[in-house]
Parts: structure tokens; sequence; C-alpha cells
């Protein structure tokens, strides 16, 4: 028998207690006062009576319980040679958050990361769970719960390694909230599966750069007992620095140049940086290296200046620089798109304030993309077809008229019809090659647009509640368009009264839209609201691929702001479009509906910082931080303190001290009784 | 009817009386009934209030009414010539809180006091008391006054722990603060050393006072039939002492009557009445004994 906690025998030396009153007992409590004791002589005190120790099986017994009650307290607990059972602790839920950003690009980085995530995963039980997650600008989990639980045991290791050695880190931004949210849903999920009592564990491999984002995970709900550790790494080098885009300078006429931003972070080994402009196609240097030197924490502009005839796209290169990634910045410049607006309708209309025309053509003067020009044309159908063009009719045309209209439509122009007078449903009717168009008269004081497809590209921009409203907007019309049962056109915007106002029809190649009513501001109050202008922009971008897009972008933005459906990707050095989107940087055509123009894409200058999140960043959060930026474990345990947890262990198991105070109580139920009954019985003699 | 002179109120019956004042009637009225019956020669000032005019008298004295209704000449005192200036020094030391059978000394000697003050209130004579343990604590004046036996018995009545017994330095005092001549009643067990009070008590008596004492015993005090062996502690000093009252009782005895022996002559030595009132003694026989054994001379002599 062996004791856990030996200093609590100590507690036996509580036996003198019961000792010394049942020495002293009789010696003490009788007690009888008396007023003339001078007159008394001390009766001679009786030798056996000092040392006779009163009820000495009642005082065995009170000494028996106190030295018990001292033995439980050392927890006691027999030696067995028979070996501790496997652990029967819970199982381990850990979820790796490995940082997959473009700054663990960095020298020595994503070895060290990998192999700090190799060593967790093979201290993990066959009964423990893994998942990785990847942590980019989007969080992707890499192996699930579940995945890890197929696996067989004694592959698993092996699986994870060979999946986190395919692995490499992409060319985007940090955003370790997001991935801690799923990891956080990773961990909720086992909760549902009734594995509550698993050991839940969040381990964070990153760089934990300054600019990596992890405000998302304020507020967030953890796991009861869940842990989040944060293992850092780091790269070789101390400092860095990298390229940012600021913009161009100077315009078409002038000298033109570029505004690059040169960020430098963490301690610099070096200060004197080169940075040089080539032509991206050929390769070729198009001006002097320029000498830069930068110190740690800057954050300066440089201008480059571009010769006149290069057209770009351009590469910028900084050289003296560490680390590689980020010292390629990728620039390409874009001629503002073109319309050329073909006017079917009075040349004077369009000085006339009475006639829609008059506002057609002010309100695409001012716009820089697209750049309309405005054409008043005459009808003459042997005009060469723009690439990009509008038609705008704004009369009524005879059949030859509306043939060579619709030829050019069918090839590709959009085309936007007025209705201005019901005598113009009937070249609806020939455009469309629908016969059964017709007016209606109409009595009403004035109506509005009732019901409008916010779906609609035009109309898209106006979707949010904010500004949907279009119910002050009124029109005063005299007749209302009816279109035939079965027609190919179809119904944009509405009036109140069910009567269509924006008709659309897809004719070949180009897209006719017709609006029913009059611009004029006698007619409606359309032409001067608000909301004119925007939707007359996004329906003219319509014939020239869309909204607007910016031509350099940063890897992040690739999904979200420039790849589309009809995306068709082909890098400056290979020959052919593919649909996928890019994933590194560089220069690419990219093709979308019926444009096809250069697109620069960088990496994230956040990627380029090399300071990191304090600590106390993470408390703020409100995260259960265990080991702030984790030591790399210390496997080794010595001797002693295995046998020490042994006999924990197999005290825990024994449990003997339940037995014992049980024991106790039932002692000091029996020793109230005996001393309880002796009370009674010396009363009795007394009285 | 039951008279003073044969049956005496129990003690027991009596002191369960919670009322101090209603006591003292008790014991009184039934005196009264039994002086009745029983004519005490000299112990009352009031038989000498009217005495027979003898030749020299100063007429100014003469009860000219009474010459007239009776033609008879009778001399009438001054009240304050006739009435008796009385003093009870109380013992409220510790020693006095003994009681062996539920009967203690102090409230015993309370009772007596009350009574005695009661007693001379009712002749219209002057009562004061002073309380004292180690010295004096408590002094009231004697005084004719209403509401006397009402402040005397708020006294009597107040609750005190008490001290040791210094009867000696409380006899002192009382000498010092009665300039008057009175009677003065000591009521205490005299369990100290006669040694240590015999002086003052010369003194008080050398002053002119009529000093009685009036020593209040417990039975168990006389006899030790009491208690068993155990720890014994002294109620005034503390100290304890291993006690079997079998075996101590012939010593105790031996010792305790030595003491007496010893007081008793302190006292007749000074001429001081000395009257032993054990607590299981009737009050009114007390009383009787009191007033019979010698009459109350603390008056001032005109």
């Amino acid at each position: 028998m062996n004791v856990l906690s030996p200093w609590f025998l100590a507690g036996a030396a509580l036996i003198v207690g019961p000792i010394l009153f049942h020495l002293i007992k009789r010696a003490t409590k009788d007690r009888i006062r008396f007023s003339a004791t001078q007159f008394l002589k001390e009766s001679p005190p009786k030798l056996q009576r000092k040392s006779h120790i009163q009820n000495p099986w009642l005082l065995l017994l009170r000494c028996f319980i106190i030295a018990l009650l001292a033995f439980a307290f050392a927890r006691p607990f027999l030696d067995s040679n028979i070996p501790i059972t496997p652990s029967v602790s819970p199982p381990n839920a850990l979820v790796i958050v490995l940082d997959t950003s473009a700054s663990m690009r960095r020298e020595g980085a994503w070895q060290t990361a990998i192999q700090r995530t190799i060593d967790q995963i093979e201290n993990l039980e066959s009964q423990d769970r893994l998942s990785i997650i990847s942590a980019s600008n989007t969080a992707r989990p890499l192996i699930s719960f579940d995945r890890w639980k197929e696996w067989p045991p004694n592959e698993r290791t092996t699986l994870t390694a060979n999946l986190l050695n395919a692995l490499e880190p992409s060319w985007q931004s940090t955003r370790l909230d997001e991935a801690l949210g799923l990891a956080l849903a990773e961990l909720e999920q086992l909760t549902d599966n009734s594995e509550t009592d698993a050991n839940k564990r969040i381990l964070v491999v990153s760089d934990f750069q300054k600019s990596s984002k992890i405000a998302g995970i304020a507020g967030r709900k953890w796991p009861k007992d869940s842990i989040l550790e944060l293992a850092s790494i780091q790269g070789a080098q101390p400092g860095n620095t990298g390229l940012r885009w600021l913009g161009w300078t100077g315009d078409e006429s002038a000298k033109r140049s570029m505004r690059i931003g040169i960020q430098s972070s963490g301690q610099l080994e070096a200060t004197e940086h080169t940075l040089s402009l080539f032509d991206a196609r050929s390769g070729i240097a198009l001006s002097e290296p320029i000498t830069v030197y930068s110190s740690p924490g800057d954050d300066r502009m440089l201008l480059l200046d571009i010769p006149k005839d290069a057209e770009g796209p351009f590469k910028v290169e900084l050289t003296g620089d560490a680390e590689p990634f980020d010292n390629t910045l990728f620039v390409t410049q874009e001629a503002p798109r073109s319309i050329s607006l073909n006017y079917y309708g009075l040349e004077e209309n369009a000085d006339n304030p009475k006639q829609a025309a008059f506002y057609l053509k002010r309100a695409t003067a001012g716009w820089s993309d697209p750049l309309v020009t405005f054409d008043i044309s005459s009808k003459s159908t042997n005009l060469p077809i723009p690439s990009s063009n509008v038609i705008v009719i704004d009369s009524e045309l005879d059949r030859a008229s509306a043939e060579a209209v619709r030829s050019r439509i069918e090839s590709g122009s959009n085309a936007l019809m007025l209705i201005s007078d019901p005598s113009r449903i009937e070249s609806l009717g020939t455009l469309l090659n629908e016969t059964d168009w017709s007016t209606s008269a109409s009595d009403r004081d004035d109506s509005r647009l009732g019901s409008i497809d916010f779906q609609h590209p035009a109309f898209v921009l106006f979707a949010d509640p904010r500004f949907s409203d279009f119910s002050r907007i009124r029109f005063w019309h005299t007749f209302a368009a009816n279109y035939p049962d079965e027609t190919i056109a179809s119904v944009i915007a509405s009036y109140d009264d069910g009567a269509p106002a924006l008709i659309e029809a897809t004719l070949g190649e180009g897209t006719l839209t017709a609006w029913v009513g009059d611009w004029a501001p006698q007619k409606s109050q359309w032409a001067l609201s608000t909301k004119f202008v925007p939707w007359l922009q996004r329906l003219f971008e319509q014939a020239v691929g869309g909204p607007d897009q910016p031509n350099m972008a940063e890897m992040d933005e690739v999904a979200t702001i420039l790849a589309s459906n009809q995306s068709q990707w082909k890098a400056i050095e290979t020959n052919a479009f593919s649909n996928a989107n890019p994933t590194e940087p560089g220069l690419y055509r990219l093709q979308t509906n019926r444009a096809e123009r250069w697109v620069a894409l960088n990496t994230p200058i956040e990627e380029s910082e090399w300071d990191t999140h304090p600590i106390e960043d993470w408390e703020k959060l409100g995260t259960p931080l265990d080991n702030p930026f984790a030591k790399p474990e210390t496997t080794d345990t010595d001797e002693s303190d295995s046998r020490f947890e042994n006999s924990i262990e197999l005290e825990s198991q024994q449990q003997l001290w339940r037995w014992m105070i049980i024991a106790v109580a039932a002692m000091l139920a029996i020793e109230s009784l005996i001393a309880k009954r002796l009370q009674t019985r010396k009363d009795g003699i007394a009285a | 009817m039951p008279t003073a002179s044969n049956t005496g109120i129990d003690p027991h019956v009596l002191l369960a009386i919670r009322d101090l004042e209603l006591r003292a009637r008790v014991v009184v009225e039934g005196l009264w009934s039994g002086l009745h019956r029983s004519p005490l020669q000299g112990f009352s000032v009031e038989f000498t209030e009217y005495r027979q005019y003898t030749q020299g008298d100063d007429l100014r004295y003469l009860d000219w009414k009474l010459l007239a209704r009776t033609d008879r000449e009778f001399i009438k005192k001054f009240e304050d010539e006739t009435n008796l200036r009385c003093m009870i020094l109380f013992d409220a030391s510790r020693s006095m809180q003994f009681g062996s059978d539920g009967v203690s000394k102090a409230e015993y000697a309370r009772t007596l006091a009350a009574t005695f003050a009661y007693f001379l209130l009712k002749q219209r004579d002057v009562v004061g008391l002073a309380l004292f343990d180690s010295e004096l604590r408590e002094y009231l004046p004697a005084r004719w006054r209403p509401g006397q036996f009402r402040r005397l018995l708020a006294l009597l009545g107040k609750k005190s722990d008490g001290d040791e017994t210094n009867l000696g330095k409380a006899l002192e005092q009382a000498a010092h603060l009665n300039s008057k001549r009175s009677l003065i009643l000591v009521l205490s067990d005299f369990l100290s050393s006669p040694d240590s009070w015999k002086r003052s008590l010369g003194q008080l008596v050398a002053a002119g006072h009529d000093v009685r004492a009036l020593q209040v015993l417990d039975s168990a005090e006389l006899d030790l039939d009491f208690g068993k062996a155990a720890q014994w502690e002294d109620l005034e000093t503390g100290n304890r002492l291993y006690i079997d009252p079998s075996e101590a009782r012939s010593a105790y005895k031996e010792s305790f009557e030595a003491h007496q022996t010893l007081v008793q002559q302190a006292l007749e030595e000074r001429g001081v009445k000395h009257l032993v009132a054990p607590t299981n003694k009737p009050l009114d026989f007390v009383l009787i004994d009191l007033l019979r054994s010698q009459p109350l001379t603390g008056r001032v002599a005109q």
C-alpha cells in the first residue's frame, strides 16, 4: 500500500487531543463554588486518579477515527503489478488552421509550417480526430473530421503528409478569422455527433502578419473547454520590401508616370534597392533602373516615367530584396471603351429641351467609360458598322430603314427605341418581325412604374431598397402598348396599370430595348430623375461588355470582381484561353462577353508586411488562448514524473479514500452513541 | 393565627416573592401583629415621646393643649430628637452570593435590610444604606423624605458582581461619612479575618455609633453538609482546591468555629452586639432578635 499525499499523515498527530481529553476530563469538569474555602484544607489527591484513562475503549475508537481520517486524506492506493489500463482520457479533436497566404512563400516558412503540422499529426492517437483548414483570402477545409475518420488509422499520417506536401501557398492575403470560423463550425459538428467530451483544440500555424484579418472572430461563441493555440512561423529573412500600385500620373498627351509605393517592414539587411521597368511582352527594359533607399517601416512613393510610345503592359521589378515573391508588379493600361451612338431622329431634337434626344445627349456627354460619341447621322443604311455601337431610334422607321436597323442589331449592335407616339409601335413590330403589336388609348391622369425586374443589368444598380423607390417618378401618357401573346420580347418594367414600360428582345447577337412613353418633361419626370443617368449608363455599358472593371487587381479580387461565367483567361506567355481563373500573379488577356483586354494581377501588398499581431490582439478578441505562440513541445518526460502519473491513475481507479470516509462516518455514529450512553449513565449515578 | 414568636415565615416562601417591598411589608406587618400580643419594653422610641413634667424642664416643650384638656403636665419632645438615625452597611461582595439550598446569602440579607428599613421608616425613623465590597460602592444618606424607601429598595435591588470583601476599609469610610451618631447595622458574612476590620470597628464605636453586627451565614458554611468531591473554587479569590467534603468536614468545622470565636471576641471587645442569621432562619425571628436583644439607642441625646 502506498499513499499519494503523505504529508496528510501528519494529521494523525491529532490523536493526542482525545488522549489528553480522556486524561484530564474528570479533573476539570465538576467545579463547586464556595464562599469560605479559606477554612478548607485540600483533600489528599488520589494518585491513580490522575493517570487513569476514562473509558479506554471510547478513546481507542476516537483515536482510530482520527488516524483513519488522516490516512484517507493521504489518498492511499494499493500497488499492483497490473499495468495501468490504457488511458481512458477523452479523445482529442484537433483543428489545424494552416496559413496558405502569399506571405508563407517567404524563405523557409512553408517547410517549417508543414513540419509543425506533421509533428502535431504524428502525436495523435487512433481515437483522436483531425481537421485541417487552409487559410488565405478564402478558407478551405483540406481534411474534415469525417474524412480523417474514414481513413485507416495506420495510414492517416502518411496520407495527410502526402496531402500537405502537395500543397503550396496561394498568392492571396490572409483572413484568419474566416478560417477560424470554419474551424469552430467543424468543432460544432463534433458536438452534434455527441462527442462532447473530446478535448477540443484549434492550432493556428501562421506567420501572424499584422495585416492578417482576425477581427471577425470577436464575439464568436467558443465551444466549452476548447483551446486556441498559436504556432508562430518565421522565415529566414528578418525584413522584406514590397511594391504597391498607386496609380497613374499625367494624361495621354503629356508625359505619363506610374506611382509606385515601396513598403518596407521588419529588419532590412540591405537598404539599397533598384527598381526597373520592362515591357512585359518583349521583356525589354524601358528605362534606366532607379536606386531606392528604404528603411524599416517606410512606405514611400516613387514616380516611374513611361516612354511616350510605350503602350504596355509593363512589368516593374525590385531587386536587392531577399524575399522575391512580392518583388514584381504587373501594370497595364487600357484605353477607355468607346461607343458610337447612332441617333435615328431629327437633328434639331438634340437641342430641343422638349425632346428626348436633348436629355440623351447631355446625359452621355460627361462619361469617361464608355466614351460616347453622339452621332446624328443620316438614316443611311450604308454606313459602316462600328465595332460597338448603340442605335437610338427616335422616329418612325420605314420598312427599309427598319430592315437595315434590324440587320445591324442582329450583327451585334444594341438598339434603344423610344415609343413616344402610338404610331411608332408598328416600327417596333417590324423590328421584331411580329405583327400584333398595337396601342390603346389610356385615360389615366398619371401613372408610375409598377413593377421592375431588378435582376436586369440596367436595373440591378437600384436593387438595394435604399434606391428602389421609383414611385415618385410620374408619367402622363395617352396610350398604352399591347403586346401579342407570342412574342420574343420580354417586359423589364411595366406601369402600374400593367402596360409595358420597358421591353427587351434579343435579335441575333444584339439587343433591342424599347421604352414605351416619352422622356420629354411634359410627358414624364423620368429624364429629370436622379435614376435616369445611372440607368442609361448601365444600358449602354451592356453594348461594351458590362460595367467598367479594373485593369489591375490583387489576387484576392480575381474571383469577386473580375471573373464571371463567361470569363476566359490567357496568360501572357501562353496562347490558349482557359475558363479557369488564374492562380498566380501576372498579365492576362481577359475575355468577357465581347470585349477582350489586358488584366494585371498582383500579390496583395498586405502580404509584404513582416510585423506580427501582438498577443494582446488575440486576448482582446476573447479567444480561449492556451499558450501564446507555442514553443516546440517537449515530449520527453522523466521517469519519476511518469511514475507519479501512474500513482495518480491507480489512486483514481481504486479510490480507497471513499471507503475510508464512509467507515469514519459509521464509526463517528457509533462513537456518538457510546458517548451519549456513558453520559446518561453518569447523570443517573449523579442523580 | 400564627405569631411571630412561635412560627416564623419560611425564608423560602418569603424569598419566592419577587417584590422586595412586599417582602418587607409581609415581615413587618406580621411583626406588628405579633407585637400587640407580646409587649416589648423599651424597644421603640415611641415610648419616650411624652414624659411627665418634672421640675426644671424647659417650659417651651410643655404640651399646653394637653394640660388644658387633661390638667396634666407633659413634656413634648421634638421629632428630630426622637427619631432614630440608622445606617445599614450591606455587604455586596461575591462571597455573599453563595447559597447552598437555593437561597443566597445576598438575597436573604437584602430582604433583611429592606424589612428593617421598612420597620424603622414606619416609625418615622430615618434610614440610610451603604453597599460595600472591597470599599464603599454606593451610599444613600439617612434622610427623612418621601421616596426614601423606594430609593433604598432600588439600591438594594441593584445587580452587582461584587468584589472581594474589605470590611475594614468599608467601616472606615462609613465612619467618615456618618458624622452624626447613628445606629449602624452591618449586614455581612464576616468571613474575613477579624484582624482586618476590628480596628476600624473600634473607631466606629468610639465615634459614638451604636453598631450591630448581623452575620448572615449559609447553613452549609456552618457544617459543610454540602457538595461532593470536586474542584472547589473560592467565590472571591478564585482559588481552586480539590475537596472531598466527607474528608474535609471535621477540619473545616474546627477551623470555622475558631473563626467564629474570633469574630465573637472581636465584636464583644468593642461592645458590638453580634447576631448570627443562618439563611434558613425566618426573617421575622431575626428582626425580633435584633430588636429584643438591646434597645435601639442610636439616637442623638438631647
